[in-house]
């Protein structure tokens, strides 16, 4: 795979948190495994998504290295929700509810949670730091987690997907690259239910 | 399951394949609810890559420009009622944030620039009027005195005008009934853009614009083929000779060629003309000139580019999808 000036290990662009990028995707990837029914709290999520956000690897470096990541943010993104569901989401996602019981033998999990119940405030406040709109934002000052997941989220994405070609996705003439086909940026199918 | 609010979620009966409205659905209720078009621009990319999938489901649910308008005016009101500094203006910072809202916006308005005239009605229908007027007042704010000068110049200021003025002209163009607006009391910088969009496109320019555009969409040529490259997930074969127009099998080649109503026998050497001499300049905007020189020096007349511009015109209106015409594409050109 061809690297960007990025892939140059910067040291002032990593957070060191103590878990390592492909840790944060795989803890990522199996929270929102189930889109409608995430399996660990939120604030671990977004923490995780700084380290992949702040890390030299580009989006699509790490997308296309791991393609079911892709796959599981626009599933989580896409998701059939009533504005009613994601406030039930963020009323329990907001703060970490997840018991030690959970964690243990779930990878990285027990590593994440104790990092970020360790170093919550930092982590969150350099989230809400990087609100280009903390001014005007939902809360004002408040630290709003279910906004820095889905912000976090949906630029990642973004960053991602830029420079795909569509005629290259729907030929699916490049399997390495992730969106593979259309299907992967619609996984609720492609028929209108019209 | 690991955590204790499990139980708090939906039911698994929710979960069924619902189509792509649901893509397009769940991205409007995140931007609703986080009160920022950040997820929204998401649309543009999978619009982009998707196309034709998505297209209908567009059409059919009418929660993306209902949200464009929503969120606009609520951009429009919060700058204007936001406290202004010693110099009448409003902070940077409240200048950009409403500037890069409204660009994210922009991905779905500027994902619908090139739809043929009745569908931009049909995904405006109801809002046509609103939408117009979000547009007159987003520019308005944009050139009153409260933006701050060092934002005025900037190259986000001056995307989000041209997208603005542009979208108002489509919806002016496509509904002047709806959006119902005496001309002298329409924002200067859209009545400009109605003008550029009425005003006549030289043969040269607009059938490489009509060419370029055939050979980025994602259609089958053929008369009523509903397949696009995106639905059958298949390698599309352009024609050998104009290299111009794909089709979706052999079979379509052979029916769109001896069509009786558009045969593509008729046209396709003409094409080849064409693109033999400038089929180089067809990619980038930049080369607009040299495909016009190209022309010139190779003799080619306007009465040819006009009929190139003319049929493509004619096929682009007779595409399909699932009983959708798919894309009309481009400039008006001179007649």
């Amino acid at each position: 795979m061809k690297s960007s000036f990025r892939d140059q290990f910067d040291p002032g662009h990593a957070v060191d948190m103590g878990i390592t990028v492909d840790e944060a995707v795989s803890f990522i990837v199996e929270a929102l495994e189930d889109p409608l029914n995430p399996r660990w709290c939120g604030p671990c999520v977004a923490a995780c998504m700084v380290v992949i956000m702040f890390d030299h690897n580009t989006a699509e470096t790490l997308i296309n290295r791991n393609h079911i990541f892709g796959s599981t943010i626009v599933a989580f993104l896409t998701a059939k929700r009533s504005i009613a569901d994601i406030e039930t989401l963020e009323a329990n996602w907001s703060i970490c509810k997840c018991s030690r019981d959970h964690t243990i033998g779930h990878g990285g999990a027990v590593a994440v949670h104790n990092i970020v119940t360790g170093t919550m405030e930092p982590i969150l406040a350099m989230l809400s730091a990087d609100h280009r709109n903390r001014a005007v934002g939902r809360f004002g000052d408040r630290v709003d987690v279910i906004w820095s997941v889905v912000d976090h989220l949906a630029r990642f994405l973004a960053d991602a997907i830029t420079k795909v070609k569509p005629f290259s996705v729907a030929k699916g003439r490049h399997p390495e690259i992730w969106p593979t086909s259309p299907k992967d940026l619609i996984p609720y199918g492609v028929q209108s239910r019209r | 399951m690991v955590c204790s609010h499990v139980d708090k979620w939906l039911l698994k009966s929710d979960r069924l394949s619902i189509g792509p409205e649901t893509t397009l659905e769940s991205l409007v209720t995140w931007s609703r609810f986080t009160r920022s078009a950040h997820v929204f621009a998401l649309f543009g990319f999978i619009l982009h890559i998707c196309g034709p999938l998505v297209i209908p489901a567009i059409v059919a649910s009418k929660s993306a420009p209902k949200y464009v308008v929503d969120h606009g005016l609520q951009m429009c009101s919060d700058i204007s009622k936001a406290s202004l500094n010693h110099n009448g203006q409003v902070e940077d910072s409240i200048a950009e944030h409403f500037l890069k809202e409204l660009e994210d916006l922009g991905s779905f308005i500027h994902s619908i620039h090139s739809l043929p005239k009745h569908l931009i009605g049909d995904i405006h229908s109801g809002v046509a009027k609103t939408a117009f007027n979000f547009a007159t007042r987003a520019l308005s704010i944009i050139g009153s005195p409260i933006m701050p000068q060092s934002k005025l110049g900037g190259r986000a200021a001056m995307h989000v005008t041209r997208m603005l003025s542009n979208y108002a002209s489509v919806l002016y163009s496509a509904m002047p009934d709806l959006v119902a607006v005496p001309r002298a009391s329409i924002h200067p910088a859209i009545r400009s853009a109605i003008d550029h969009r009425a005003t006549p496109c030289p043969p040269a320019e607009s059938t490489r614009e009509f060419m370029q555009h055939a050979r980025s969409i994602q259609f089958c040529f053929a008369p009523g083929c509903p397949e696009s490259a995106q639905s059958s997930g298949r390698v599309y074969m352009r024609c050998s000779g104009c290299h111009v127009v794909a089709y979706h099998s052999k079979e379509c080649q052979k029916r769109a060629w001896t069509d009786s109503k558009l045969p593509h026998r008729d046209i396709c050497k003409k094409m080849k003309q064409v693109y033999d001499v400038g089929g180089n300049y067809l990619r980038r905007k930049e080369d607009q000139e040299k495909f016009i020189r190209e022309m010139k020096r190779a003799k080619i007349s306007d009465s040819m580019l006009m009929e190139i511009s003319v049929w493509l015109s004619t096929a682009f209106s007779k595409l399909q999808w699932k009983g959708l015409p798919a894309t009309a594409g481009g400039h008006e050109c001179s007649s």
